[in-house]
């Protein structure tokens, strides 16, 4: 019995590289199928059917309608059970079989979710932000699309002090998670367990037609290896004025987790060469997890014609391996597999 | 060194301003903060407009002082400011205009010891022409408005 989660608000934006960053602005959905029973085989046995469920939910009897669909969605109906042996569900002559698939009880009237969602609050801490009601449809497949929620986190506002290295600016954008419960008539089942250490990200940003990634905000991700991030910026090339606050903004990513991440900056005369760095500096970690502002100081020497400013990693610190992101069903959520977590995601 | 994560983003240095800076900083639609400073010259203008009017009784008409009352009076101030840039950066510039969130800095002699302060301002909407793509550089100039005045209204 359950609701199984399918897809997740992210995306590959290169192979093996995974964003988890939406932007908030543009829908941001899970998709899943209602699976009252999982259908291990589906047999057609010629002058009756054979259907193997992991197991037998508690209100299918003998007489009882159930509904089956198969994994690839092309074979579904409805039809009675005429005899219960074991975990086999006796059927009369379908004429169809498949290997995998979901059986939905039909006396489950008025099936629906109940979802909460959960962002952060100025502290970075966890907040409910809403809760909704989502419908699935005749076959059980449910899209949840929870960016209107979300939205009432973002502000308008620039809270940054053109002082400290990096900040973050949890109304610009952070993490979220949800829970949900299922719910038909006569029946209201738990909430699913809260995971605290949730991957999900929002940012306050929008996607233009045919930019890449859908509404992902993969381009400005930042990962330890692999892809380079872009700084979310209007200027392919930005002016700095000297004597005037000037600052960058990007996303500092929980993949960069246990990582020491620096500044560098290295400055031009006008004809191009070097006059100073590359010069590193180091940012301050606790302000991951999300879009930061980085300062970079306008008041450049007068020889100075440009300069050039990027982020890197120094690959100290233990790297976060992966989430789970297979099915969830009531009760048990993603399992975090890491060597060891470390510490300045454990306080996040 | 470490491993470079993002792109190696280049940032012109400009002069600071001499006199009269106007320094803006928008929301762009992928989320950053932008900047521009304009400077050396821009026009002030201002907007009027009157309220509701009454006609109070006039008991003593020797020493009245009056025959007609203002409930209150609504005012908004202006200034266009202009710059005259590469059209690579007009590009950028030009998104100032669509930007749902544009400050400006009030005090440019002091946020470094004081931190910046900001106030919000609302570029004016309209039709803008903005470059020829075979120019090189252009001018731009836009108009901004401020926060409406407070008046008192009786």
């Amino acid at each position: 019995m359950g609701f199984n989660l399918l897809t997740f608000p992210q995306l590959e934006i290169e192979s093996t590289f995974v964003s988890r960053w939406n932007c908030v602005h543009h829908p941001i959905k899970y998709t899943g199928q209602r699976q009252d029973a999982k259908i291990l085989n589906f047999v057609n046995g010629g002058t009756a059917t054979i259907c193997v469920v992991d197991a037998v939910p508690a209100d299918v009897e003998v007489g009882s309608i159930i509904q089956y669909l198969s994994s690839d969605q092309q074979i579904t109906g409805e039809t009675e059970v005429l005899n219960i042996i074991g975990n086999n569900l006796i059927l009369g002559p379908l004429g169809v079989g498949f290997s995998s698939g979901t059986l939905l009880v039909s006396s489950r009237v008025g099936y629906f979710l109940t979802v909460r969602i959960y962002g952060v609050d100025e502290a970075y801490a966890w907040t409910l932000v809403g809760e909704a009601e989502f419908k699935p449809d005749t076959l059980g497949r449910l899209e949840i699309s929870i960016n209107a929620f979300l939205k009432k986190l973002v502000r308008f506002a620039d809270g940054y002090d053109y002082a400290a290295i990096n900040k973050r600016f949890n109304d610009q954008g952070s993490r979220f998670t949800i829970t949900y419960r299922e719910e038909w008539q006569g029946y209201t089942g738990d909430f699913t367990e809260f995971n605290a250490k949730a991957n999900y990200f929002w940012t306050n940003g929008t996607k233009q037609l045919r930019e890449p990634h859908n509404f992902n905000a993969g381009e400005l991700v930042t990962f330890p290896t692999g892809p380079k991030a872009k700084f979310a910026s209007d200027f392919d090339r930005p002016t700095m004025f000297r004597g005037f606050p000037f600052s960058l903004t990007f996303i500092y990513s929980d993949n960069l987790g246990g990582y020491a991440v620096n500044r560098v900056v290295e400055t031009f005369d006008v004809n191009g060469s070097n006059i100073a760095g590359p010069t590193p500096m180091v940012l301050d970690a606790t302000q991951g997890g999300g879009v930061n502002r980085l300062f970079v100081d306008s008041n450049q020497a007068t020889s100075v014609d440009f300069v050039e400013v990027w982020l890197e990693q120094d690959g100290i610190g233990t790297e976060v391996i992966g989430w789970d992101t297979g099915t969830y069903s009531d009760g048990s959520y993603t399992e975090l597999y890491a060597e060891e977590l470390p510490d300045n995601l454990e306080s996040l | 060194m470490g491993t470079r994560i993002t792109e190696r983003k280049k940032i012109d240095v400009a002069k600071g301003c001499d006199a009269r800076p106007v320094y803006l900083n928008w929301l762009g639609t992928n989320g950053g903060r932008n900047y521009w400073l304009f400077e050396h010259n821009q026009t002030k203008g201002l907007n009027t407009s009157i309220g509701e009017t009454f006609e109070p009784y006039i008991e003593d008409n020797t020493n009245a002082t009056t025959y007609l009352e203002e409930v209150t009076r609504g005012a908004v101030e202006n200034m266009t400011v202009g710059a005259f840039v590469p059209v690579s950066k007009l590009d950028g510039i030009k998104r100032l205009l669509f930007s749902p969130h544009v400050l400006m800095l009030m005090n440019p002699e002091s946020w470094e010891e004081d931190g910046p302060m900001w106030v919000q301002v609302f570029p004016d909407s309209g039709s803008f022409k903005l470059y020829d793509t075979i120019q090189e550089t252009a001018e731009i100039q836009l108009t901004i408005r401020f926060n409406e005045i407070n008046i008192q209204s009786q």
